[in-house]
């Protein structure tokens, strides 16, 4: 297989992954509850971001980088950024056990802060009709750029920060062994949400956003349920985060914007079939698929569009939104309707239906 | 003499207020917050902008010196003719008033006789909001392009570059709207006349005629205005196009005060909402107060926390959100929901 086009799946395969791990996180939230999480973003650039704080303070402290006797004397995490990244790399390759454990770590703790930021953003509105949920976490993750572009100390603000590479030692061939790392995670992500979603939670998620007058007659308490599951969905979407973070190996606040990360795993929920389980999937690949080729061919789509082709993946997605809504609402797969009891026809009546 | 900062309070109130009172008026009739409010007053302000850049390129075309001073100093000296500003209140009114009527009759009314959620409406809008983002900026790049064409066409026959600049990102046109006898901006006079004028008339329209009552009589509840032989549809097209177009003149007048980006839309639209959700969403007065509640925060209130604190004036986006959260928390309804006669009969 030619390099190109190798790198190419390589690439459309790490952030299908990634996006698995979104979308499915959002179906629960938006597909399963109904609650219009208009802020996706939020988690997905909370765990970006811990990551990009966490993870070159504890490879520091790991290395022992931050005495004076040490190659290097970090004081300053953005300034130094390219050093302690340049110096903690070598090492990470040849200390397997520290780099498997910073990534673990990193990303644990990533998803958790994601998620605990998840429900601190519900707060005022975990009350509310549907309608001021979507407002008030939309506002929250734009206002969460908004610092995150202008806070330095976190991820450098507008500069942005590097982080240590734990797959440094894989050399040129560090994305596909990335990729088999992203794979089980991602498929581990999406069976536990399968899971859960059949589960009675799952079932109690569904009753909710069918009527929640209903649901809340019979025991079902409307805010926990609303509560936990932000948590949960956040705590994934996080975990996403800290994985794009160490795909990209380095942090930068635009490169989180409410295109990629809300609106895009929207579009891609919506195509695959909301309240499904197979349909992030579907949705994930089919979206991730058209614009890393859109990407990828850029100069020569370039020469058929009258515009910059910029605007061809806004225009898609605005587009999708749109057609997918007015001709198609429920998505390549529909959702099933779920059935306690099966109906057991009698031979006997059908017979005499027919006499 | 107004300080500089009670100008900027003043003017961006107004649009504020503006475009907020657009949001109530669809939420109240359509019952959808509609998230694309802000490219709404975007599209306004590219309307200015075509305007205003085409008005600079026919002073250059129409005095066409082969004198470089004399061409310097007319460039410099351009203030927007008067009738420019009636041309861009109007036409952004008309495109933008269409527009929303678009936006209406093409994905909402279609979603919403088909049932659909809440959710899926308020996607619906993000969709056209998106979509109106991507065509503005396909607009503005191939019209800037044409008339950095025509700039350079000129230059070459005149012999010397014309020192004209046509920004299309990241401009102002605060300099052209300054009055040359008191150095005042003419935006500080437009802006809160614009906003009494849309109150008067609406207040006339809603109050006064057969067709503001049925109005609001849709707006209370629609089934059974429509069987009483209220057209309801007219109702809700007519809300969309008044929304839109209160929306696109407050937006027209964006660029006269204000740095102006294809993308002002993204923060723009937490400051709509906040002060939609401050007066009470479904409530038009109540957004009005609203708008100027977080206006004021925006501006006054801001300047005096960054020079007291020394933080940064970029984390302006943080109040709407802070005046919003402790809203839902304490009166989801907002201003217009609390009940003041109880609230007074409870302190006594």
């Amino acid at each position: 297989m030619p390099l190109e086009s190798f790198q190419l799946l390589l690439t459309i395969a790490s952030m299908t992954f990634i996006y698995l791990i979104v979308v499915t996180s959002l179906n629960l939230e938006a597909g399963f509850l109904g609650l219009p999480n208009f802020g996706k973003m939020l988690a997905v650039i909370s765990g970006a971001l811990f990551t990009a704080w966490f993870s070159p303070r504890m490879g520091v402290l790991l290395y022992n980088l931050a005495h004076p006797g040490s190659q290097i004397y970090v004081t300053d995490y953005v300034v130094q950024s390219n050093s302690i990244v340049t110096t903690l790399n070598p090492w990470l390759a040849g200390s397997p056990f520290s780099a498997a454990l910073l990534f673990l770590i990193t990303i644990s703790l990533s998803s958790l802060v994601g998620g605990l930021i998840g429900l601190i953003s519900v707060i005022p509105s975990v009350r509310l009709r549907e309608d001021y949920l979507g407002i008030t976490l939309l506002a929250m993750a734009e206002t969460a750029r908004v610092i995150g572009y202008n806070y330095e100390p976190i991820a450098g603000g507008t500069s942005g920060v590097q982080i240590p590479d734990p797959f440094f030692g894989f050399g040129d061939s560090r994305y596909l062994y990335y990729v088999a790392i992203l794979a089980p995670i991602s498929a581990a992500v999406f069976l536990l949400y399968r899971r859960m979603q059949n589960s009675p939670f799952g079932r109690a998620l569904k009753s909710i956003r069918e009527n929640e007058d209903a649901a809340s007659s019979l025991g079902k308490d409307i805010v926990k349920s609303r509560a936990v599951t932000i948590f949960i969905g956040s705590a994934t979407a996080a975990l996403a985060g800290s994985l794009y973070a160490y795909y990209t190996l380095g942090v930068i606040a635009t490169a989180y914007d409410r295109f990629s990360w809300t609106f895009w795993p929207w579009v891609m929920m919506m195509l695959g079939g909301m309240g499904t389980n197979l349909g992030p999937l579907v949705g994930a690949f089919t979206f991730v698929t058209a614009r890393t080729l859109i990407y990828t061919y850029k100069q020569m789509l370039s020469s058929f569009l009258p515009f910059n082709v910029v605007w061809l993946d806004y225009l898609l997605l605005s587009l999708s939104i749109i057609f997918i809504l007015l001709i198609k609402p429920n998505g390549l797969i529909k959702e099933r309707p779920l059935i306690f009891f099966k109906v057991i026809e009698r031979k006997g009546d059908a017979s005499k239906e027919k006499a | 003499m107004l300080s500089p900062q009670l100008v900027n309070a003043i003017i961006y109130c107004s649009i504020l207020s503006l475009l907020s009172l657009g949001l109530s008026l669809t939420y109240s009739v359509t019952k959808v917050p509609n998230f694309a409010q802000a490219s709404f007053a975007v599209l306004g302000a590219y309307v200015t902008w075509t305007l205003v850049s085409l008005s600079r390129l026919s002073v250059v075309e129409n005095m066409l010196s082969s004198n470089p001073q004399a061409m310097n100093a007319a460039i410099y000296s351009y203030t927007i003719p008067p009738q420019t500003y009636l041309e861009f209140l109007i036409l952004s009114f008309l495109i933008v008033g269409a527009t929303a009527v678009l936006q209406y009759l093409m994905v909402l009314r279609p979603l919403k006789n088909r049932g659909g959620s809440p959710t899926a409406l308020m996607i619906a809008t993000i969709g056209v909001d998106m979509l109106l983002f991507s065509i503005i900026n396909i607009y503005v790049d191939s019209m800037s392009s044409h008339l950095l064409s025509e700039v350079s066409s000129l230059s070459e026959r005149l012999g010397y570059s014309i020192p004209l600049r046509l920004d299309a990102r990241d401009f102002t046109f605060y300099s052209y709207d300054l009055m040359s006898s008191s150095g005042l901006q003419r935006a500080i006079i437009i802006s809160p006349l614009l906003l009494i004028v849309i109150l008067i008339s609406l207040e006339m329209i809603l109050k006064k005629t057969k067709f503001g009552i049925a109005l609001r009589a849709v707006v209370e509840n629609p089934n059974l205005s429509g069987v009483i032989g209220v057209n309801v549809e007219l109702a809700n097209i007519a809300a969309w196009f008044i929304s839109g177009g209160v929306s696109g003149m407050a937006g027209s007048l964006i660029p006269l005060k204000f740095y102006t980006n294809t993308s002002i839309g993204i923060t723009l639209i937490v400051s709509i909402f906040a002060s939609s959700i401050l007066g009470g969403i479904a409530s038009l007065y109540g957004s009005i107060a609203g708008g100027f509640i977080v206006g004021v925060s925006e501006t006054i209130f801001l300047g005096y926390i960054t020079q007291l604190t020394g933080l940064s004036p970029a984390y302006r986006p943080v109040i709407p959100l802070i005046i919003m959260t402790i809203m839902l928390i304490i009166f989801p309804k907002g201003l217009a929901g609390i009940d003041f006669s109880n609230l007074r009969r409870r302190l006594k």
